[in-house]
């Protein structure tokens, strides 16, 4: 992605912030923005309305129903939208950007970078029926509403000179490269409109054009016998015209390309025309296209260009192969970029810290993201930032979406809670919004606690009761006292210092446990362990004696402590079909649940 | 202006980037090389956003190379600021200069007066009551003149010498600091605040300097000879060590501003700190060879000034016409003067002065009638007047506006910037004729004030429209247009045609303005502040010009009466010291060089004193360096 970062372009820009009020669902919204940024949330949550007032912001016309409708349905007199624009690397503006934002520029303190905070106010004109969009440089930049409406306002935007250079482009989930085909506004009918070829190969393309055209006419007998008619036709009207012509192809490359088609062949099959494809590879060709045109945009002769480029759900209409391609193609689109989507399997490939996440709420929409910086220090060091971006990419996309999380030492204690959560519930975890993931040994649950909690999502913790168990506890529960209090949080420990195998035995489920390990790894498999370990070493001291009153109930857990990531849902099931009434459930087991419950409002 | 390019102009005109320094003499085409090299840059760069900043010796200057520019080069003219030094500063300090307490609406006090009674007010505080104009006044004017020196070479208070002088209440540095303080007070600027404490911003704010200097790739300062000291630090700090693309032009021989601060020193600091290479322009495509002749007769007489440039030749073919004339008072002197004004005007140059088939025709405002003192020309005002030729002056005492109705309009939108300003509270209300006993209207705070007059037969509408326009001007265009609309139309016709006049003046200026801030969004009190730099020096409307030598800078008139040729009245009797010698040599050069045709030096041979008895007068000396005849009438 590096290729394509704003600080890549040489003095170039960024859209660093963006405050929206009364703007759509956006009462009063605020908002970092990256090269890339990453807009999830359910419906309705307003993800939409951030990128309808960037276009707005960037140089589109308002309309009336931009205005927030509030609950007693009144309009919004005016919206409001600041948008924070830094020099993409180094503390000034390149001299293009100082010319084109001219005295907007503010700053000049040895505090962070110069800055333009670019404002566009939309009052509703009722007299002329319309939106009056003003578009003033303001003094200073506050995040919050109140004190960013005391800011002192500068000069208009020569609105001319900036839509220009900052270029905004948005690529709707309703995008078609078969529409686009025939339009001349479309990004396509934009790169046709210029095919910047050398004026001596036109001219050759244009006459021999003109050649095939007239070979067309006098080859065909139909052509031929209208032309006759044609000009008998106008001699009648006008007496003394030689004759009426018939130009079969157009004069113009221009024209001609607008029966342009693309021709898309599967691996194993014939090159089909694009309007004989399915929506999935129509859409995807939209957007191949689109990256295109940005990128010749910005090869072109202008020197100064930053394009702004918004996606609406990229993934629609596409399976979850082609939604997991369709990321990479946007990240390689130079400038910024602004995609909302709903699906884990585009979030998977993003970048965690590009997320912002929205949430209704009942004080409206809330926008949640990790900050880059906490308590004036970096929130994560470059190794910790890699190992948190690896997690979420790799695994756990949908935990971002969740609307609870629970961290596991391993995958196997992650099965098991599934099973407990959904005999529970009565519901899939994936349908609850439950997210259970196992984080590979204990120690890295602090990391993603700061990346969750941030995010406000509810996020709990099971560790074991041994050594690195209750330290992982402590660091975590260290990590949630630091953060501010940004969601529900809740770490459990397995009391009597045990693991959870041992939580399970102890608790007295024992036989369902032997019971599950034979479901799962066959009807002889505790016996065959029991043959092959028997004493046997067990670490430094220890010599295994299954049969001894001592060792009582240690088989079953050995044999789970030593096939972990496979169990944990056969033996969940197992003790769920002996005892299904969850009051009898192992302790920490119920007390996770009853913590997830009300977080998933249950 | 002639404009057959030479190849030194072009040498300019196409000159690499880096420091330059062209000198040249009057009439080389100065700014006319100065602009097209402007417009050579910015054709060069179609795709690029940087700027350019010339900076000119006057807005009237800066205005026509603005207009030039835009009609060569369409809408790219707006990436050249063109401005004098003061528009310039003004335009940085209400931008960025709150950090150092310039707000961004300023209130700049333009007249003498105002600054005197600035420093009576700060005296005040200081428990001295100087009021006694008569015996005071000259002591305060002659500090008030010192503390304009001190701010043009960037002294503050505290680095002033703290002595008074024998018999005086007051020492300057006493004076300095009570001025400073009755202007920080009352919120208000006067003109050497701005290149100041631009200086002073650029200083405390590096980054910001370094924001000026990337976004101005070029620099370009014509009649740089009158670059103060101010200025030219100002240059520096701006320009910092990187920014080396700065080309001054300059004629060392013209430097007539010193009172100003202003120095042919910094030129040559100009070339050693930025290592400027020099490119000279010889040759005049405006005056004629006669006049040329008499400047470089000039020239010679003064081995300071020969040495500094070369003599100039004219390269017009045209022969021109010079004539010294002597009459018996000032009287004769303006009735003679008018008379060929009116001849003049009537049937042409003369052919024989001319170049082949150049126009004979010659308009009013290709005359000019200069003096070296404004008072010179009182004679020949009463003149003109009574003959009803039509005249433009040199800002007048009155401000930018002549009727009362829209200097009422322009002191009510000063004070709703500076409400503590008591100055221009006074002016306010002294437009006020009405019924209301000014002196209850002083004590009360402005919106008070306002609603008073709201209900006045003569301002009430004007005023009821500034309280309207307190709310916050979202619309400054209709705002100003209410305003103009508001001011009452008197009964009388001669009344009323100066109120159409004014509104005229008003709107066409706005416009301007508006123009020239493209859709930044002018603002009325950008717009204000930019009234109050033009009014200082501007000549517009139609007519004859009757200027002093100083306003007349940087222009041109196809022909030129320069009156009042007696010693004492030119060369200026305060004229004592060598140096200031020498400038008087200076401004008689400028003089005779604002002359591209015709030339005519005339004197009085008696002057009425103020006591009503006639005095003798001696021809000024410069008649006979000239090597000029003046034949008596």
């Amino acid at each position: 992605m590096a290729a394509t970062d704003t600080a890549s372009i040489p003095d170039g820009i960024r859209i660093t912030r963006m405050r929206v009020e009364n703007f759509r669902s956006l009462r009063d919204a605020y908002l970092p923005l990256g090269d890339m940024t990453v807009l999830v949330g359910e419906n309705n949550a307003g993800k939409t309305s951030v990128l309808e007032a960037l276009a707005v912001a960037l140089g589109g016309r308002a309309r009336f129903t931009d205005l927030t409708l509030d609950e007693a349905g009144n309009r919004a007199q005016s919206f409001r939208i600041d948008l924070r624009i830094e020099p993409a690397s180094g503390d000034i503006f390149s001299a293009d950007y100082a010319g084109i934002f001219g005295e907007g520029v503010q700053g000049h303190t040895s505090g962070g970078a110069d800055y333009v905070n670019l404002r566009t106010t939309g009052t509703w004109n009722a007299a002329e029926d319309r939106i009056d969009t003003l578009r003033q440089y303001v003094k200073g930049w506050e995040d919050g509403a109140a004190a960013a409406a005391k800011l002192g306002v500068g000069d208009r935007v020569k609105t001319g000179e900036v839509f220009d250079v900052l270029v905004f482009q948005l690529l709707g989930a309703q995008r078609d490269l078969v529409d686009q085909l025939r339009t001349r506004s479309s990004p396509w009918g934009r790169l046709m409109g210029n095919l910047k070829l050398a004026e001596a190969v036109r001219k050759e393309i244009e006459s021999a054009l003109g050649v095939l055209g007239g070979r067309i006419v006098s080859e065909s007998s139909v052509l031929a016998r209208v032309r006759t008619e044609l000009g008998q036709l106008a001699r009648a009207i006008r007496p003394g015209v030689g004759g009426a012509e018939i130009q079969a192809l157009p004069t113009r490359v221009e024209e001609l390309v607008r029966a342009m088609e693309v021709l898309v062949s599967a691996t194993h099959g014939p090159a089909l025309p694009i309007a004989q494809h399915g929506m999935g590879t129509r859409s995807l060709a939209a957007l191949i296209v689109f990256r295109a045109f940005v990128s010749v945009g910005l090869l072109s002769a202008k020197r100064t260009f930053h394009p702004v480029s918004a996606f609406e759900e990229p993934e629609a209409h596409l399976h979850p192969q082609a939604q997991r391609a369709v990321f990479p193609q946007i990240a390689e689109i130079p400038g910024q970029r602004i995609v909302s989507t709903h699906s884990p399997f585009v979030a998977g490939v993003a970048n965690v810290f590009d997320y912002r996440v929205f949430r209704r709420c009942s004080r409206g929409i809330e926008i949640s993201w990790i900050p880059a910086r906490r308590a004036g220090k970096p929130t994560f060091g470059p190794d910790e930032r890699d190992q948190v971006r690896r997690f979420f990419q790799r695994r756990h996309g949908e935990a971002l979406f969740a609307r609870a999380v629970v961290l596991f030492e391993g995958d196997e204690e992650a099965g098991a809670l599934g099973v407990f959560a959904w005999a529970r519930f009565e519901q899939s975890p994936d349908a609850l919004g439950l997210s259970l993931v196992g984080v590979d040994g204990a120690g890295k649950e602090r990391l993603l606690a700061r990346a969750l909690l941030p995010l406000r999502i509810p996020t709990a913790a099971l560790l074991d009761g041994d050594k690195a168990g209750t330290e992982a506890a402590r660091g975590l529960a260290a990590e949630i006292a630091s953060s501010p209090a940004d969601a529900p949080s809740h770490v459990v420990v397995i009391p009597g210092g045990a693991s959870f195998a041992r939580h399970l035995v102890d608790a007295g489920f024992g036989a369902s446990a032997e019971r599950g390990i034979g479901k799962e790894f066959g009807p002889s498999a505790l016996t065959d362990f029991k043959a092959r370990q028997n004493h046997q070493r067990k670490g430094k001291t220890e010599v295994r004696d299954y049969d001894s009153p001592g060792w009582e109930g240690r088989l079953v857990v050995d044999f789970l402590s030593e096939n972990k990531g496979r169990y944990g849902r056969a033996v969940a099931e197992a003790i769920v079909a002996d005892a299904p009434e969850p009051a009898s459930w192992p302790v920490a087991v119920r007390e996770l649940l009853d913590w997830i419950g009300p977080r998933l409002g249950l | 202006m002639a404009t057959i390019p030479s190849e030194q102009q072009e040498r300019v005109v196409g000159a690499a980037d880096g420091p330059w320094l062209v000198l040249a003499p009057p009439g080389a085409g100065k700014t006319d090389v100065l602009t097209r090299r402007i417009i050579r840059l910015l054709e060069d760069t179609p795709d690029e956003h940087f700027r350019i900043l010339a900076v000119t010796f006057t807005v009237k200057a800066a205005e026509s190379m603005r207009q030039r520019i835009e009609s060569r080069v369409g809408a790219q003219w707006r990436r050249v600021v063109a401005r004098n030094w003061h528009a310039f500063c003004l335009d940085v300090l209400r931008h960025y200069g709150e950090a150092i307490g310039f707000p961004p609406e300023p209130v700049i006090v333009e007249s003498d007066d105002d600054r005197l009674k600035t420093l009576v007010l700060g005296l005040e505080d200081d428990a001295l009551r100087v009021t006694d104009e008569e015996r005071w006044g000259p002591f305060l004017r002659e500090c008030l003149a010192r503390i304009s020196r001190e701010k043009r070479v960037l002294r503050q208070p505290d680095a002033v010498p703290d002595v008074r002088p024998p018999g005086m209440p007051i020492g300057l540095r006493q004076a300095y600091e009570a001025y400073e303080r009755a202007m920080r007070r009352h919120g208000t600027f006067d003109f050497d605040d701005l290149p100041l404490l631009t200086y002073r911003l650029f200083v405390e704010r590096p980054r910001l300097a370094r924001h000026y200097r990337t976004l101005f790739k070029y620099i370009l300062v014509d009649e740089a000879q009158d670059t103060s000291r101010a200025q030219y630090e100002l240059l520096k700090v701006l320009c910092g060590s990187e920014h080396r693309n700065v080309m001054m032009v300059a004629d060392r021989n013209q430097s007539i501003h010193a009172f100003a601060g202003a120095s042919t020193r910094h030129l040559d600091e100009f070339r050693k700190d930025f290592g400027a290479a020099e490119i000279p322009l010889s040759g005049t495509f405006r005056c004629a060879e006669s006049i040329v002749a008499v400047a470089n007769a000039l020239l010679r007489s003064e081995p300071a000034l020969a040495r500094d440039a070369p003599e100039v030749e004219s390269e017009t073919g045209a022969a021109g016409c010079v004539r010294a004339w002597s009459f018996a008072d000032e009287t004769a002197e303006a009735r003679a003067v008018v008379d060929e004004i009116t001849r003049l005007l009537a049937s042409g140059l003369e052919p024989a002065w001319l170049a082949p088939g150049e126009q004979a025709a010659l308009a009013p405002e290709d005359v000019a009638v200069l003096v070296r003192n404004r008072f010179v020309a009182d004679t020949l005002r009463a003149e003109l007047d009574a003959r009803r030729i039509r005249y433009a002056d040199a800002g007048g005492p009155r401000g930018v506006f002549e009727s009362r109705g829209f200097r009422f309009l322009f002191y009510g939108l000063r004070a709703l910037q500076a409400p503590s300003d008591a100055i221009g509270r006074e002016h306010l209300l002294a437009q006020y004729e009405g019924g209301l006993d000014p002196d209850l209207l002083r004590g009360d705070d402005l919106a008070a004030v306002l609603q008073r007059l709201a209900s006045d037969r003569a301002v009430g509408p004007v005023a009821a429209e500034l309280i309207r326009s307190r709310e916050g001007i979202l619309d400054p265009d209709a705002a100003l247009r209410r305003l103009a609309d508001a001011v009452p139309r008197p009964e009388k016709e001669e009344d009323r045609e100066t109120v159409e006049k004014d509104h005229e003046l008003l709107l066409g200026k706005w416009q301007a303005f508006r123009h020239e801030e493209g859709n930044g969004g002018p603002t009325l009190g950008g717009f204000l502040a930019r009234l109050a730099l033009a009014g200082r020096s501007h000549v517009e409307g139609p007519g004859v010009r009757v200027l002093t030598v100083h306003a007349a800078k940087g222009l041109e008139f196809r022909a030129v009466f320069l009156l009042g040729m007696n010693e004492g009245g030119f060369p200026d009797y305060r004229a004592t010291g060598a140096e200031q010698r020498l400038e008087e040599v200076r401004n008689a050069y400028v003089a005779v060089t604002r002359a591209s045709r015709v030339l005519w030096l005339s004197r009085p041979r008696t002057r009425r004193l103020r006591s009503g008895a006639l005095k003798e007068q001696r021809p000024s000396s410069f008649l006979g360096r000239m090597g000029l005849p003046v034949a008596d009438r």
